[in-house]
């Protein structure tokens, strides 16, 4: 372009140089013509030159800005109808450009939201065993809160199950789902899904999610303790019912006195062993949800008068004292009033068997901002403070031996919880070695919180 | 390790000798947890695992050895680099030891889960508790090359001794009252002596990290406990 420019001008100032010489030949001689031509191609050359250049530089100085990075630079318009071309195709490259990036950054970020909110815990490396990629919850798994990318494997975690998985990955270059033991930072089961990321027959890195089944563990070991405690229990009512027939057939039926007692007994741990299977039935109703819960406003007093009168007779036996003035004026609760009277059969029956002879259970409501709090509080022999957080567990006792002979199935509670939690409420209990106190929360029936009661009928 | 090397080849040597030495520390980490659980839970398969597990660190400590004396002749390191190889040699002979105690509490856990339970274990899971969080201090303090971090697992030796001698006292008591009891409260006893021992080597493993990083050695500082 610039050698095309300087050829025109060249050929222009040879022949205005020819011209001059012709006129001014006797005026300053060949040599002084020549220099003033000279002189002149010189002058203009430059002036040309500069005036043909002066848009290129521009675009190229835009070019470069877009080249570094200021991707939304556009090349302004320029006259020359050469350049203006030039600048177009700049101008629509770099408009591609700009869309492409945006679409990558777009990628890229949604890819980070989906690493974020993943629960299983992600990480990237590549065959030297240096980390390139983890998100949040792996970290949270490991125990990490410095910059994990960039590090080694082994700087992250010395677990060797998880070196030797990494190590087989490699030069298996098979995907394979084990399960892995963590003891540090806490005991964690991980189930752990490897992938090998080959490129071209070249293995570039390995790809592992860890997913935290700790929980699923911890349930199944609960639900084989549960059948085992079921079985256990179960087993001995029936051995006991076994043996005194056993005995009866091999002749104690032919003494009147002995035969009556044993069948005494046996008609005891029958029972026993209905109650047991009754519960566990409830028990297995209400976690399938099976049981309709018709929950309408109810007046707690008027159902722990009603459960006081058919406890009546072991209240009496085992003398006493119930007290239920702290339920007067009680606001109403949103229960169903079947459920929520075995709920209190549970409780007072219990805080009756756990009370020695004189001592008292007090009942009372409070209305608090969070729900009505029921208080079931005796003076009992009360629970070690060890065994608080599992006393709602299932077949959960605090002396085994105690309960069984209070005719106890070990699922009273359990019962009550699920009762409770299916209805929207709580429940907890306090004990300091001088009785103990159950708490269930349920629902105020009434929209309003009035508060009038609470100061009057607050348990302690 | 943080300056940059002529040689390439020099550096993945030290890389590799590091990346042996943690793997080392790893498995013995999950003996010591392992042989632990064995005692505590009674699981006596546990215990096995250990046993079992002993022999992958001996063929690491020869291995790590190997390759330390390697570089030594082949490449005489200087200064830090020095410090580390030196700290390798030392390092592996602690961990082995670590592992071999454990192999021994295995073994008597093997022994104790045979019998009825003499009584709750209830310190001697937190002094395995201490020496399993010592060890796992001082292998952090290497990685991190952390010198604060290794002068704590130096200072921290102290609980794990208290809890010994509280132990012993207690084992004495139990078998004054009934000579029946006498072999399985040795047991615990000797296990406790390794638990002590353990935490001890994690001790010489921080002592050896604050050596390399900051060449200083802090080593009988302090009143030395004899294991």
């Amino acid at each position: 372009m610039r050698s095309k420019v300087v050829g025109i001008q060249s050929v222009v100032v040879l022949a205005f140089a020819a011209v001059l010489c012709g006129y001014e030949q006797r005026l300053f001689g060949v040599g002084g013509a020549l220099l003033l031509t000279a002189s002149i191609v010189v002058c203009s050359t430059y002036l040309l030159a500069q005036v043909g250049t002066r848009p290129l530089r521009a675009v190229a100085a835009m070019a470069s800005r877009i080249g570094k990075g200021e991707i939304s630079t556009r090349l302004p318009a320029v006259t020359d109808p050469q350049v203006a071309e030039l600048a177009r195709v700049i101008n629509e490259m770099a408009a591609k450009t700009e869309a492409q990036l945006d679409r990558l950054e777009a990628e890229k970020n949604r890819l980070d939201a989906i690493l974020r909110g993943m629960g299983e815990g992600i990480m990237v490396a590549d065959p030297q065993g240096s980390i390139t990629l983890v998100n949040p919850a792996f970290k949270g798994l490991f125990g990490l809160q410095d910059e994990v990318e960039g590090r080694l494997l082994i700087d992250i975690s010395r677990h060797p199950a998880l070196h030797e998985s990494f190590r087989d990955i490699l030069s298996s270059r098979q995907e394979r789902v084990e399960e892995l033991q963590l003891h540090s930072p806490k005991e964690r089961s991980l189930l752990v899904h490897w992938v090998p990321l080959v490129e071209c027959g070249v293995v570039t890195g390995v790809v592992a999610v860890f997913h935290d089944i700790s929980d699923i563990r911890q349930m199944e070991k609960m639900r084989r303790d549960f059948v085992a405690n079921v079985s256990h229990e179960l087993r001995t009512p029936i051995t006991i019912i076994k043996g005194y027939a056993e005995t009866l057939l091999a002749g104690a039926l032919e003494h009147p006195t002995q035969a009556t007692k044993f069948v005494n007994i046996m008609y005891s741990h029958a029972d026993r062993l209905a109650s047991l299977v009754s519960d566990l039935l409830t028990l297995s109703q209400l976690e399938s949800g099976a049981i309709p819960l018709e929950t309408r406003s109810v007046k707690v007093q008027e159902i722990a008068e009603h459960v006081v009168a058919l406890l009546e007779r072991k209240i009496r036996e085992r003398g006493i004292k119930v007290d239920l003035s702290g339920l007067k004026g009680a606001p109403c609760v949103m229960a169903d009033p079947g459920r929520l009277e075995q709920v209190i059969v549970n409780l007072l029956d219990n805080a009756v068997k756990y009370t020695p002879a004189g001592g008292s259970v007090t009942l009372s409501a409070t209305d608090r901002e969070e729900g009505v709090i029921i208080a079931v509080q005796d003076t009992g022999i009360g629970i070690p403070s060890k065994d608080l957080p599992r006393i709602f567990e299932r077949f959960y006792r605090v002396d085994s031996a105690r309960s069984r002979d209070e005719g106890g199935t070990g699922l009273g509670l359990s019962i009550v919880k699920h009762i409770v939690q299916l209805q929207g409420g709580t429940v907890s209990v306090q004990s300091n070695g001088q009785g103990s106190t159950f708490f269930v929360t349920l629902n105020r029936a009434e929209s309003t919180y009035s508060g009038t009661i609470a100061a009057a009928a607050a348990p302690h | 390790m943080n300056k940059e090397h002529v040689s390439s080849q020099f550096d993945s040597n030290l890389a590799a000798i590091r990346l042996k030495l943690l793997e080392m520390g790893g498995k013995v980490e999950l003996m010591v947890s392992k042989s632990m659980k064995s005692i505590v839970e009674r699981d006596s398969e546990l215990a096995e695992q250990v046993v079992a597990m002993d022999a992958e660190v001996n063929r690491l400590e020869m291995e790590i050895d190997e390759k330390c004396l390697h570089l030594l002749a082949l490449r005489q390191p200087a200064a830090r680099d020095l410090r580390f190889v030196t700290l390798a040699l030392k390092t592996v002979v602690d961990l082995e030891r670590i592992g071999d105690e454990c192999v021994n509490i295995a073994k008597r856990a093997v022994e104790l889960n045979r019998e009825p339970q003499l009584k709750p274990y209830i310190d001697l899971p937190r002094m395995a508790e201490a020496a399993a969080s010592a060890v796992q201090a001082a292998l952090d303090a290497f990685v991190r090359q952390d010198v604060q971090a290794a002068l704590a697992v130096c200072r921290a030796d102290t609980p794990s001794d208290e809890l010994h001698d509280q132990l012993q006292r207690e084992l004495i008591g139990f078998m004054v009252t009934d000579p029946a009891v006498v072999q399985r409260a040795l047991a615990i006893s000797c296990i406790s002596k390794f638990l002590k021992r353990i935490a001890d080597h994690a001790t010489n493993i921080a002592e050896m990290v604050v050596f390399m990083v900051d060449g200083v050695n802090v080593r009988h500082a302090r009143p030395a406990s004899q294991p």
